[in-house]
């Protein structure tokens, strides 16, 4: 199964689908407003499972720091539960540290969000802390868990 | 009227000043290259352009009206209602709660005059007296960082402390 889940760059023609996975109401706790992906390096791409898309996925490299980047994952719901979302994580992580060369790769996800929580814990990324305040949607503010892996 | 502790922004000819400061080798906890006075001048030139731009608000630490340090706000490009505190001073003035008083004054701008909602402030583990000024500003240790700053070409963990509005 681990061979069926591939990661294609995100196309234009992609966004349809992106959408459709997105709208599903199951998504409480992700967070992706476009303000969050203006600035820096970032790798977006389509996770698929075998021919269909199935989420999507990206590597945002810090633009002070180029060592750091953050990695930000969606699985279609009635894909959850079959290791899709730490495969495609493994993958970025490929690309993280032995291609962009980074040293450190970092991982936000709602508190109350254990099934991302779970895809960091199985990647081995390591629990740094709850920083507080550190997401805004819609201009509210919220806390965030912060995990990561180092090289 | 004794000992007071004022910031001011940044000035081209405080450039020779902070050199001093700055070259002093027990500073051995801040990620700095060594550079010439008309580097440091270059350098406080692009303030202006920060400071408009809302990227960065940097001052000098004035004790009794000479400068002692400096003290600064980098705001998040990315998340632009956090912003991270930096600071330092002269070898010379520690010991007199100076930062600590720089980092509170810094602290009023950063959340009543600039409206953030988060500031941080990182330090490497073994800066006992950087975590010191966090703690007495009302900062919280959220956690340490691995890998997360350069000092001196080395990557090192950070403690990451944390005040929120």
């Amino acid at each position: 199964m681990e061979s069926e889940v591939e990661l294609k760059l995100a196309k234009l023609s992609h966004a349809k689908r992106h959408v459709e996975i997105l709208d599903d109401p199951n998504f409480l706790y992700f967070w992706d407003p476009p303000s969050l992906r203006q600035q820096g390096l970032s790798y977006f791409f389509s996770i698929f499972f075998g021919k269909t898309i199935v989420g999507g996925c990206g590597l945002h490299v810090n633009y002070r720091r180029k060592y750091i980047a953050e990695i930000g994952f969606f699985v279609d719901h009635d894909y959850w539960g079959r290791g899709i979302a730490t495969n495609a994580v493994r993958q970025l992580e490929w690309l993280g540290f032995n291609e962009l060369e980074l040293e450190r790769i970092e991982m936000l996800m709602d508190p109350r969000n254990s099934a991302s929580e779970r895809v960091a814990v199985k990647c081995g990324f390591q629990k740094e802390g709850l920083i507080r305040n550190v997401v805004k949607i819609d201009g509210n503010f919220y806390d965030a868990l912060l995990y990561a892996k180092v090289k | 009227m004794a000992n007071k502790v004022e910031l001011r922004y940044t000035r081209v000819s405080d450039a020779k000043r902070i050199l001093e400061i700055m070259s002093n080798p027990n500073f051995i906890y801040t990620n700095r290259k060594t550079c010439t006075l008309d580097d440091e001048k270059e350098k406080i030139r692009t303030f202006s352009a920060k400071r408009k731009s809302g990227e960065a608000f940097i001052y000098v630490i004035l004790f009794n009206g000479k400068v002692v340090g400096g003290c600064d706000l980098n705001v998040n490009q990315r998340t632009r209602h956090i912003a991270a505190i930096g600071y330092f001073i002269d070898e010379a003035y520690w010991g007199k709660n100076i930062a600590a008083r720089a980092v509170r004054k810094i602290t009023r701008i950063g959340f009543n005059e600039l409206g953030l909602k988060r500031l941080e402030i990182l330090m490497v583990p073994e800066n006992a007296a950087s975590e010191r000024v966090a703690v007495k500003c009302g900062f919280q240790k959220e956690g340490t960082l691995r890998k997360r700053v350069y000092i001196n070409g080395k990557l090192c963990d950070a403690h990451l402390y944390a005040r929120v509005k």
